[in-house]
């Protein structure tokens, strides 16, 4: 709790004037630490943040919602809005409340960060909660790392150019979006939805998401086959805020040599690594479905595919579940949380150039 | 449909990787196979602990054009075929960390590796320890197959715990898993009832 406490006062220290900042204590009740007031009182503050406390336990519901009034109520498109849900426990019974809240809060342009630490909290969870909003979840093994992350957040915050960014895609029939992954300027697999949440366009940075159709055959003589069309749209900040919208039209030369058209060389070199990230999912999807020999395989097979990117200590671990897996019949929640963040920090930014 | 190479599963035309082992399918424009090993990082920048911060690193891209997916699946391999890398060896060698089973007195001499593992090698073990101990009655003894690794920083040694069943001491503490703790001359750690007598050169 000290780390988060002497985290928040450091923020809280390096906001600009114009900067609106709340802070919401949740246990089994939400309790309004920093109302979020312009010219704030950082002294007392600060006193207030340093009399936090740990007891009840974890109703995410509670804190999501009086964070989202104070974010709501100073809900402005001259800033970015934004909540950051730090939490270490796992809530119970208000998942689809919470949700709900996400829904709305991504309708008013809020987006929601989460930070799980340790490994008792619900990824799946806070992954969905995060992303409906075009935010993300990051895994904090190391509550010592806490600062760094929040630190990178504040950051980013700072360079935002867009936020509230969506691709809202109309497919033609025989046409799939099967997979939808942002790599730039951070990492995360994005839900399926008809309108995906891209996230923050940052200054000085692309946004960059790889998105996957599956394409039924045709049979028609064709020059082209027409995969999608839709519309990009975000909010620009600056003086005079503006929702910008471009028409988005995808569409691929048929070929009828019958020879391939080879992928660009840094689209694979992605692909490569969200690869890994899948290969993850779908040890998951193995247990769930109770094929625990398949789940078995697939996780040795991720381990051999992350040995041989010198992933020496995540291969470890993959290993180590292998053989808890194999004993059990089922894998660690922290193994599954290192295995699960672990590969999706490997499709790094710096690839897609 | 096109078939993966190396675990045979069908996937669909236009597929770039296999989604079942990850193994590339279609070259790239500039010719060649870019599997994540194709992206290395060195060995040497990777955290001796997990930590999610740490695995963000930058790797540092390998841009040899027409290099092939080096991947060679370790699930395939046999004791047979990978035997450990450092064995029993002439007390008198060079190497500056020699581990001395207390029992016997017999001396294992440790590669000088950034990081070596201990453990027993079996048939069908999908990797095996760098140092095998079974020839030291490690399965009598409790040790796991990876039971824990020795890292050698600069002047510096460590040992960490790799999830052993039974659990890795140092001087007669237990160690948390993944955890490294640095070994002086004459440590002794076990590796569960296994003692080793860690000599250091200086």
């Amino acid at each position: 709790m000290d780390t988060v406490k002497d985290t928040a006062i450091e923020l809280m220290r390096q906001m600009r004037t114009d900067d609106v900042l709340s802070v919401v204590a949740f246990s089994d009740r939400a309790e309004v630490i920093v109302p979020a007031v312009r010219r704030l009182d950082r002294e007392d503050a600060e006193t207030k943040i340093r009399m936090l406390g740990t007891d009840g336990g974890t109703e995410i519901y509670r804190g999501l919602e009086a964070a989202y009034y104070e974010v709501h109520r100073n809900l402005s498109n001259k800033r970015i809005n934004q909540i950051i849900l730090i939490t270490d426990g796992r809530t119970y019974g208000d998942e689809l409340d919470c949700l709900q809240i996400a829904d709305i809060a991504a309708g008013k342009g809020v987006r929601i960060n989460g930070l799980g630490i340790g490994s008792s909290w619900n990824d799946e969870f806070l992954d969905d909660l995060a992303s409906r909003t075009g935010g993300r979840a990051l895994y904090v093994s190391r509550l010592s790392d806490l600062n760094e992350f929040l630190q990178d957040m504040f950051k980013d915050l700072g360079e935002v150019f867009g936020d509230q960014t969506t691709l809202t895609l109309d497919l033609p029939s025989g046409v799939t979006l099967t997979y939808a992954y942002r790599i730039r300027p951070d990492t995360s697999p994005l839900p399926i939805t008809s309108s995906l949440k891209l996230g923050n366009l940052l200054r000085e940075n692309r946004l960059v998401t790889l998105l996957e159709f599956t394409l039924e055959p045709i049979f028609r003589r064709a020059f082209q086959h027409d995969i999608a069309r839709g519309v990009f749209s975000m909010q620009i900040h600056s003086l005079e805020p503006t929702i910008l919208t471009l028409p988005i039209q995808l569409e691929r030369p048929v070929n009828h040599l019958n020879h391939e058209e080879l992928p660009p060389n840094e689209i694979v070199q992605a692909l490569a690594y969200v690869s890994l990230y899948r290969m993850q999912e779908k040890v998951h999807t193995e247990i769930y479905a109770g094929n625990i020999e398949a789940a078995n395989d697939q996780l040795e097979l991720l381990a051999n595919q992350l040995i041989s990117c010198g992933e020496n200590e995540l291969a470890q671990t993959a290993l180590m579940e292998v053989e808890r897996l194999r004993s059990t019949h089922a894998i660690s929640v922290e193994g599954s949380k290192q295995i699960k963040y672990g590969t999706r920090s490997l499709v790094l930014p710096s690839i897609i150039k | 449909m096109i078939e993966c190479p190396h675990c045979k599963k069908l996937e669909l035309i236009g597929a770039i990787f296999c989604r079942e082992c990850g193994t590339q399918l279609l070259p790239t424009e500039a010719g060649a196979y870019s599997s994540p090993g194709a992206v290395k990082k060195t060995t040497s920048d990777l955290p001796f602990t997990h930590n999610s911060k740490k695995v963000t690193q930058s790797p540092t891209p390998n841009t040899e054009p027409g290099r092939p997916n080096s991947y060679t699946p370790i699930r395939s391999q046999t004791t047979s075929d990978t035997q450990p890398r450092p064995t029993i060896t002439n007390p008198e060698q060079t190497n500056r960390i020699t581990l001395q089973v207390l029992q016997t007195g017999e001396l294992i001499s440790v590669a000088e590796e950034d990081e070596v593992t201990l453990g027993r090698a079996g048939t069908g073990q999908p990797i095996v320890p760098d140092i095998d101990l079974t020839p030291y009655k490690g399965l009598e003894a409790g040790v796991s197959r990876l039971h824990a690794s020795i890292r050698i920083k600069g002047k510096e040694v460590y040992i960490m715990d790799l999830g052993s069943a039974n659990g890795t001491r140092l001087n007669g503490d237990k160690l948390p898993p993944s955890t490294p703790h640095r070994l002086e001359d004459e440590s002794v750690i076990s590796l569960g009832k296994l003692k080793l007598k860690v000599l250091i050169k200086s």
